[in-house]
């Protein structure tokens, strides 16, 4: 009737049952003590009924002797005496005996024995008082010898002797029936003693369960929450890593940008303002020349070496801008610009590409960032890779533009240098925020892949960092750089 | 006239030509040593091959800076005319040019002719009575 005993065996009721086979067994202990004193009550009260049945029995038997003393006792007063008073009590004897032998019926009609002895009872009663009776006509009819006689016969004596003898037996009886009653109330009390003894033990064995539960309970909630703060934590920590990562990009781009400003800052005072500068120098001669009236072939060559200084400025600017922003990759498309680019390498490093690229017409995002791609590449083989020759391979695949860009050179280890590090982690994040994918296979000795899949249609930024986010949890493969850990610059 | 003997201190090739052409046909002016760096331009100042009336200056040098070389030219108290020809020439660095000894100071765009006319002048003895004068 205990509730569930070892916590296993809660924890395996379901939590839906419990409170359920909780309140059951409870209703069972609440009926088990109701019945136990709603018993041990009834028995008692029965024994204390019959206790007093018993007294009353007791009383009538005690009273039965009594009356025939006293009904003797006037006999033989008025016999002596001859005076009437002495008969009164006999008026009542009959009656009041009559009446206590009844309630002794009564009381024995169930035991048989005893039964029979409340009857001998009665009849020697009766007798007694008969002969009493007898006597007392003898007497009154002036027979005094003959009730003289009758009490010599010692009848009377005799019955009554009988019937005290009977109600002794009866007395007795009556006695050991009262210590049966005793012990069956004491029985009675001790089993009601011991139910609610038992009762308090498992309530409070249920109590002990139900706390258990409810600690049981708190501590799962407290795990729970703990679980649940380290979640967030965890998530913290990881929100805490990217927003390093992407300030570090941040700064990485910036510090970038700044390199190629200065740089270029550079490039055109260098360049540009020497050839300017020379050229005004050759007008400072010119006119001099002009003012000393020179002849027409010295002017002519001063011309001629201004045209050419002013030549060389148009030269570079061309090479510069088209450093900066391809025209051709804008206005012709994205194979021309490969074309140009190829071409140029060539004849700066050597390296042969061989182009597998059709003639598509792609949207600006797909066009420029493959473009930066492949030349971001093609600028690594000519210098890590130590081969002449690589491939470029453009397709468009479902939604997608694959690019790949392949050589046979000496590769590079799985985390590398700076400068290829750095270039490599720009491309990565400008391909992701674009909503593609980079992939890198490299190993020392065994050449270089790049291969990226740029969306056709360019989505927001956010959903490529979204599609970043997703991508977190996939390991890096042999050579691919992972998110920057100190900002290289290209 | 004897001519101008003239270190210039100029790390762009292309304008170290230029201005020695320029300046020996038009100011005659003899270039006798030229320095790219500013390390170069102080073996001038302290122990040159030859004796030379004056040093033109950039202030952007291939390595170090056209002010060091005037500070080492004050320093040294060499008693040779200092100008500056440079592309940036604003109020703060002709102050400062000024401030470390420089008798004058022409902006590379726009007053090549008063570099040529000061060369010009130094040449026929015009300018020694015009010591500091900074444009």
């Amino acid at each position: 009737m205990a509730a569930a005993k070892p916590n296993k065996r809660s924890s395996r009721l379901s939590a839906d049952r419990q409170p359920s086979v909780a309140l059951l067994l409870a209703g069972l202990l609440a009926l088990v003590i109701w019945g136990a004193s709603e018993w041990s009550y009834q028995r008692a009260s029965a024994a204390l009924d019959r206790v007093g049945e018993r007294r009353a029995a007791t009383q009538a038997l005690h009273l039965v002797v009594r009356h025939l003393l006293d009904a003797e006792s006037a006999q033989r007063g008025y016999l002596i005496t001859a005076r009437r008073e002495y008969l009164v009590p006999l008026d009542g004897v009959r009656a009041d005996l009559e009446r206590a032998l009844q309630l002794l019926a009564k009381h024995y009609a169930g035991d048989a024995n005893a039964n029979a002895v409340a009857r001998q009872l009665r009849e020697r009663s009766a007798d007694k008082l008969s002969e009493l009776a007898e006597t007392l006509a003898l007497h009154d009819a002036g027979q005094h010898q003959r009730w003289h006689e009758l009490i010599l016969t010692n009848i009377g004596r005799e019955k009554l002797s009988e019937a005290r003898l009977a109600v002794e037996q009866l007395l007795n009886l009556e006695s050991a029936r009262l210590v049966d009653d005793r012990a069956d109330i004491y029985r009675t009390l001790e089993f009601s003693r011991v139910a609610v003894h038992a009762s308090t033990l498992l309530a409070l064995v249920g109590l002990v369960f139900f706390l258990r539960r409810t600690a049981s309970m708190h501590a799962a909630e407290r795990a729970h929450a703990m679980a649940l703060q380290n979640e967030r934590d965890n998530l913290e920590r990881q929100v805490r890593e990217r927003t390093l990562d992407l300030s570090e990009l941040n700064r990485h781009l910036q510090d970038l940008r700044e390199a190629e400003r200065s740089q270029l800052a550079r490039s055109l005072h260098d360049n540009m303002g020497a050839l300017l500068t020379a050229a005004k120098l050759d007008l400072a001669r010119l006119r001099h020349a002009v003012g000393q009236g020179a002849s027409a072939a010295e002017l002519d060559s001063r011309i001629n070496h201004l045209a050419e200084a002013l030549d060389e400025g148009i030269r570079f600017k061309r090479a510069l801008t088209t450093a900066l922003s391809p025209a051709a990759l804008h206005n012709l498309g994205l194979r021309a610009a490969l074309e140009i680019l190829v071409s140029d390498l060539h004849r700066e490093s050597g390296v042969e590409v061989s182009l597998d690229v059709p003639e598509i017409g792609l949207a600006q995002v797909p066009r420029i960032v493959a473009f930066r791609l492949i030349e971001a590449a093609l600028a690594n083989v000519a210098q890590h890779a130590r081969v002449k020759a690589a491939q470029v391979l453009v397709r468009e695949q479902d939604d997608q533009l694959v690019v790949q860009v392949r050589d046979s050179g000496v590769g590079f280890v799985a985390d590398p240098a700076p400068p290829v590090r750095g270039a490599l982690v720009n491309l990565r994040y400008r391909i992701e925020t674009t909503g593609g994918h980079l992939r890198i296979t490299s190993a020392p000795g065994k050449g270089t892949e790049i291969e990226a899949r740029i969306p056709l249609q360019t989505s927001e930024g956010g959903e490529g960092l979204r599609a970043e986010v997703g991508a977190a949890h996939q390991t890096p493969g042999p050579a691919e750089g992972g998110p920057p850990r100190s900002g290289g610059s290209t | 006239m004897p001519p101008v003997k003239a270190v210039i201190v100029e790390d762009s090739p292309i304008i170290l030509d230029n201005l020695v052409a320029t300046l020996e046909e038009l100011a005659q002016v003899q270039v006798v040593g030229a320095a790219a760096e500013e390390c170069e331009a102080l073996h001038w100042i302290r122990s040159p091959s030859e004796r030379f009336d004056l040093m033109i200056i950039d202030i952007f040098l291939k390595t170090g800076s056209g002010l060091g070389v005037l500070r080492a030219a004050q320093d040294a108290r060499l008693d040779v005319r200092r100008v500056v020809l440079t592309n940036f020439a604003n109020a703060d660095i002709r102050r400062r040019c000024a401030e470390l000894g420089a008798d004058r100071v022409f902006d590379k765009s726009s007053e090549l002719e008063e570099l040529i006319q000061y060369c010009s002048n130094l040449a026929d003895g015009s300018t020694r009575a015009v010591p500091g004068a900074v444009g």
